[in-house]
């Protein structure tokens, strides 16, 4: 980062190259799988680039204080434009139609791996932001509680109740998709 | 070292927030917690209710589309943008102290005349009264051009106040 600050293109390409793709899953999950979450997981790396010298590493790790970029350019981008539809969500449903998985037969009858996982993207998307930033931010970020509370500005039971609620309303969700306990195993 | 008791409804609640797996729970939990889905038989059928909900969410996997060319090309974008602002700030903006270096061809005649007449007066009141003085007396001078006396004016002077005059030798 202090090479970065003091404007290494080389060294910003390797941070970049090691941070975004992990930005971007997160940008994806929150904002569908729109040219809005790559154009955001660019912004977070112009950021990077712009303003290395601001970060701290003393108050928090970079992959927190990119996500927390990530975090706030995501929210302002959904208060701008409101909530993202099922339709936009990632590219599981077109690549359900266009490449069925090998596996339709499960002994339910009823969903493919890639059916379930557009299934979740749909159920994401129908989260409100709150609670959908803390799922996704817990669940598959590897990022601790605490480092969520603080990109999210939110205490730990607010958290949790974030976190409760989210997982209670995706597990409808899924259920009123048609997916019931047992056909994920 | 022999975990704590967790109750039934503490475990619950840690389940249905942080799921089934347990290297999501946290750290001062995990061992009451795995000790709680042993003991009660709710905890341990919840326990299993959430680890299929983790199944389905460990399904959405997302593919990345980054590429480093477009987030360099983006970067040299801003910094060119960046670069040309400052340049533009640098250049054109004026600054505190240039409004008395203006150079000589950006200003109007009437400028350029109180210029040579009063090279850089510091006293922009005085210069500001000249500024109005100059059309006056050009003005006067060009209306005596423009209606030149056809009779002295000490005789138009008598003509409009003999009456004034006879009033008063009158009494």
């Amino acid at each position: 980062m202090v090479l970065v600050a003091k404007g290494d293109r080389a060294a910003f390409a390797r941070l970049a190259t090691q941070f975004a793709p992990r930005i971007e899953a997160y940008t994806t999950r929150i904002l569908g799988g729109s040219m809005a979450a790559q154009d955001t997981t660019q912004e977070v790396m112009v950021r990077l680039w712009l303003r290395a010298a601001d970060y701290d590493p003393s108050r928090a790790r970079l992959t927190t204080w990119l996500h927390q970029i990530a975090h706030n350019l995501c929210v302002d981008y959904l208060r701008s434009r409101g909530p993202i539809t099922t339709g936009e969500v990632t590219g599981v449903e077109s690549r359900t139609l266009e490449c069925p998985s090998p596996s339709v037969d499960t002994p339910q009858g009823r969903h493919s791996g890639d059916d379930l996982a557009a299934a979740v993207a749909s159920g994401l998307a129908g989260l409100p932001e709150r609670q959908r930033s803390a799922l996704v931010l817990t669940y598959y970020q590897d990022l601790s509680n605490r480092e969520v509370a603080e990109i999210m500005a939110i205490n730990l039971r607010a958290l949790e109740s974030l976190l409760v609620r989210a997982r209670k309303a995706l597990r409808q969700d899924l259920e009123q998709q048609g997916w019931r306990d047992g056909d994920a195993a | 070292m022999q975990p704590s008791a967790m109750n039934e409804r503490k475990a619950l609640a840690l389940l249905t927030t942080y799921g089934a797996d347990a290297k999501r729970w946290p750290k001062e939990h995990k061992a009451a917690l795995a000790d709680a889905a042993k003991r009660y038989p709710r905890v341990a059928s919840t326990l299993m209710i959430e680890a299929q909900l983790d199944e389905a969410l460990n399904g959405y996997a997302v593919t990345s589309q980054f590429s480093l060319d477009a987030v360099l090309a983006r970067v040299e974008r801003v910094s060119a943008s960046s670069l040309q602002t400052e340049t533009v700030n640098a250049t054109l903006l004026p600054k505190d102290d240039s409004l008395v270096s203006v150079s000589t061809s950006e200003l109007g005649t009437l400028e350029r005349l109180l210029d040579n007449l009063l090279a850089a007066t510091p006293f922009a009141l005085t210069r500001l009264g000249l500024a109005a003085m100059v059309p006056l007396a050009v003005g006067v001078w060009l209306g005596s051009l423009a209606m030149p006396a056809e009779e002295p004016w000490w005789e138009v002077e008598q003509t409009l106040f003999a009456p004034i005059a006879e009033e008063i030798s009158h009494g």
